[in-house]
């Protein structure tokens, strides 16, 4: 065979020092400097003189706080320019990226079919003419990507230095201001009151954001962040961005107002809500979706003062506007916003649901007005001083009102998402609640109807629900209402049902009568233990329960159970009786040691005492026996279960007693103490004064 | 030589925490602005960042100063504010809002 000339492979395409991420972020850091800025300038310049001043130029110039003004605007004008700069920036980089991975995909393509005919040639199992017009087309083939791969490199390095180059127009003062003065900066004030004009509209308020310029979305994110955070119907990309520069504007602010010991009560609950959210910030810093590649975390709404210093949140793991399953997941009794209390389920859910479809968004929405007992008598943990605000929410347990009003504000959220999707296939779109969180997710199906894309309702340790049956509440809307009910959890079986309960709240929606899908959860034992265990939202948001919830949110069929029925469980007196019977033992008893229950420091001392008000006796762990003191007798004992105990009395092991107390292996060794009953009548009392 | 401004003490001391405040917002914004680094941009670009980060970090520290000085221009001596001048009663009332650039200076 004669000469046949193949192309070289095709070189690597270099990779991009410059990384989208790096440029957002550091877009951000410029966003949150210009809030503070805009601030400050906002303040300075309430007292200065105005800018049409057209008075004598010499007083306007000698009055010290107009200077400040001026300065603190060229300030913030030169900080929103460099945040615009940046993310334009970060938007060309991720351009360039996503050419990068097709130049890359062609490349191997080019060079696996020159090897492949250079292997066939070599092989002479190709002809001579074939093996010419193969050669002839990978050569072309190769030239024509050589030229793309060149011209991408020239792109790459151009977007670099147009960026370079916006920083270096406005790294000096002087310089700032002349470039402000040229590009007329976007009117901030009139473009936040377009924005407040089309609240509650969220599909107008999507399409007025779309039709904004770069420079003008920048400019209102840095003037107004937290206005531009809360708003449904601005994509969840930029809600993130704004909530960040919030968060991070008012921590900095707050952080610097405790260094000079000048908090107020109020800012001081906002800098410890701030910090919890800035932990879970970090935890994410570096988690990115593998299903979009963008950071797995989105602040959707964040307000540290919020509902009298509760604080509320609205936070995704995955993007909802891109997500094909997503789930918003609203928690209940003595759950703060603040604190993304709930934030341990939506872990739980979409580890599970990702596993499970990939494609997903879990929801923590903490964006009401939540049941918090904190303060009441029985709550070892309640803060002093807050005692009205927290009755406040007691009363509310009782009443659907606060529910109602919720859930009003959860269906505009949902339209929020529907205005913003992007998602090209058919979503999958979930409400969970749990505890009093099913009763607003409840009142939101039925508000929500057929307006809007929301396929199921997830009602979990639900206490009641408005309407006699499942056609009451959702109509023929086509949402699918699924109900997950332990029957050894006190609060669901406070709705009206077979077996009576006090229904304050409305229907028990276990009932078979009641016409929901009734799913299994894992169920937790007749004990005193599991009067408060059964009902906590990490006893359903596990085990059993999980798969069954993640089916659901992901499309597929739960394990179905019976609907509660006459005689098919015990009604709460009952069964309250039933766990104090001594029926099953009492783990309490083994949670103690010494000093540390007295002094209330560690998670089972709480549980002892706010459940049954009893302090047990001393306990001593030595040389691997239990002594009970007042409970009478001694155990030997292992050391993983010295352990296992030391974990639970300090505090340091896992915070379910239960399941480490039987880990342990000390189940029904010791004798239920003799003042149970006592305590049990009280503990009835208390639940029927509350609910 | 006793000098007086006539604003109410009310006023002057919120001017005087307000300044205060700023000086604290802006040093919050200083420490942010110094964190900036470019880590993670090509060299060239994350060089220009710091060097944008530097001068601007340099412009906020200023007016976080300036704004501290403003502050404590205003002496709150024995329960009261006391102006020592009339030079420093004309500093103090051009750090009071426009509104109040003519209030009357006082000497007895």
């Amino acid at each position: 065979m004669a000469t046949i000339e193949l192309p070289a492979e095709v070189p690597a395409v270099p990779h991009m020092d410059s990384q989208p991420t790096e440029a957002a972020s550091v877009a951000g850091d410029f966003r949150t400097v210009g809030a503070v800025l805009h601030d400050v300038q906002s303040w300075s310049d309430r007292g200065a003189a105005p800018k049409a001043w057209k008075g004598d130029a010499a007083e306007a110039a000698g009055h010290a706080r107009t200077r400040f003004a001026r300065r603190a605007d060229v300030a913030e004008e030169a900080l929103q320019l460099a945040t615009v700069a940046s993310v334009r920036f970060e938007d060309r980089l991720q351009r360039l990226e996503k050419r990068r991975s097709c130049l890359d995909s062609r490349r191997s393509l080019v060079n696996e079919g020159i090897q492949g005919l250079r292997t066939v040639i070599d092989n002479r199992s190709i002809g001579e003419a074939e093996a010419r017009t193969q050669a002839a087309a990978l050569r072309r083939r190769a030239s024509d990507l050589t030229g793309d791969i060149t011209v991408w490199m020239l792109d790459l390095s151009d977007a670099e230095a147009d960026y370079v180059g916006a920083l270096q127009r406005i790294d000096t003062v002087a310089e700032a201001r002349k470039v402000a003065a040229k590009v007329a900066l976007p009117d901030t004030r009139a473009l936040y009151a377009h924005l407040r004009s089309l609240r509650g509209d969220a599909r107008a308020t999507a399409a007025w954001w779309a039709s904004l310029t770069v420079a003008q979305q920048q400019a209102l994110m840095v003037a107004y962040p937290g206005a531009v955070g809360s708003t449904d119907g601005i994509p969840m990309v930029d809600r993130d961005a704004a909530n960040r520069t919030n968060i991070d504007a008012l921590r900095s602010d707050l952080q610097q107002r405790a260094e000079h010991g000048r908090l107020t009560r109020q800012q001081q609950r906002a800098l410890t809500n701030l910090d919890a959210m800035h932990k879970i910030e970090q935890k994410y810093a570096a988690t990115v979706d593998p299903e979009t590649g963008q950071p797995l975390l989105d602040i959707i709404k964040y307000d540290p003062f919020a509902y009298g210093g509760d604080g509320s949140s609205i936070v995704s793991l995955g993007n909802p506007d891109l997500a094909g399953d997503v789930t918003t997941y609203t928690p209940g009794l003595t759950s703060h916003g603040g604190t993304l209390d709930g934030f341990a389920q939506v872990e739980a859910l979409h580890t599970s649901m990702a596993a499970s479809s990939g494609s997903a968004a879990t929801i923590l929405y903490d964006d009401y007005n939540m049941p918090d007992l904190d303060g009441l008598p029985g709550d070892v943990a309640g803060s002093p001083g807050r005692f009205d605000n927290d009755l406040r929410d007691a009363m509310a347990v009782a009443s659907p009102a606060d529910a109602r009003d919720a859930a009003h504000h959860l269906v505009g959220f949902l339209h929020g998402l529907d205005a913003t999707r992007t998602y090209s296939g058919d979503p999958q779109v979930t409400v969970i609640g749990h505890s009093y969180g099913s009763e607003v997710a409840a009142y939101a199906a039925q508000l929500h109807g057929s307006h809007g894309q929301l396929d199921n309702v997830v009602l979990v340790a639900n206490p009641g629900v408005p309407g006699h049956d499942v056609h009451d509440l959702v109509g023929n809307s086509g949402i699918h209402v699924y109900v997950g009910s332990d029957d050894h959890d006190p609060v669901s079986l406070l709705g009206r049902g077979p077996a009576g309960g006090t229904g304050t709240l409305g229907q028990d929606p276990a009932a078979a009568s009641y016409g929901a899908t009734r799913f299994s959860v894992s169920g937790g034992p007749e004990t005193l233990y599991g009067l408060t265990h059964n009902h906590d939202a990490g006893s359903y948001f596990s085990g059993e329960g999980l798969r069954n919830i993640t089916a659901i949110a992901t499309g597929h069929q739960p394990q179905v159970v019976a609907g509660r029925t006459e005689g098919s469980y015990e009604n709460l007196p009952t069964f309250v009786r039933h766990s104090a019977e001594g029926s099953l033992p009492w783990p309490y008893n083994h949670l103690v040691t010494d000093g540390d229950v007295a002094s209330g420091n560690t998670p089972a001392a709480h549980a002892v005492h706010t459940l049954t008000g009893l302090v047990p006796g001393p306990v001593k762990v030595e040389g691997g026996r239990l002594a009970l003191d007042g409970a009478g007798g001694a155990v030997d004992l292992t050391d993983a279960q010295v352990h296992t105990l030391d974990l639970l009395a300090h505090g340091a092991g896992p915070l379910d007693p239960l399941a480490s107390y039987a880990a342990a292996g000390l189940d029904g060794v010791v004798p239920v103490a003799d003042d149970v009953s006592h305590n049990v009548e009280t503990l009835l009392s208390d639940l029927k004064g509350l609910l | 030589m006793a000098v007086m401004i006539e604003v109410s003490y009310d006023e002057v001391d919120r001017a005087k925490q307000a300044w205060s405040t700023q000086a604290e917002t802006l040093t919050g914004a200083t420490l942010r602005i110094a964190k900036v680094n470019g880590g993670g941009l090509s060299a060239r670009v994350a060089a220009e960042v710091r060097r944008f980060g530097r001068r601007w970090h340099t412009e906020i520290d200023s007016l976080a100063t300036l704004a501290q000085d403003n502050a404590d221009a205003f002496v709150f001596v024995k329960g009261t504010y006391e102006v020592s001048d009339l030079q420093q009663a004309e500093r103090i009332r051009s750090l009071l809002p426009w509104a109040d650039r003519h209030d009357p200076i006082r000497t007895a």
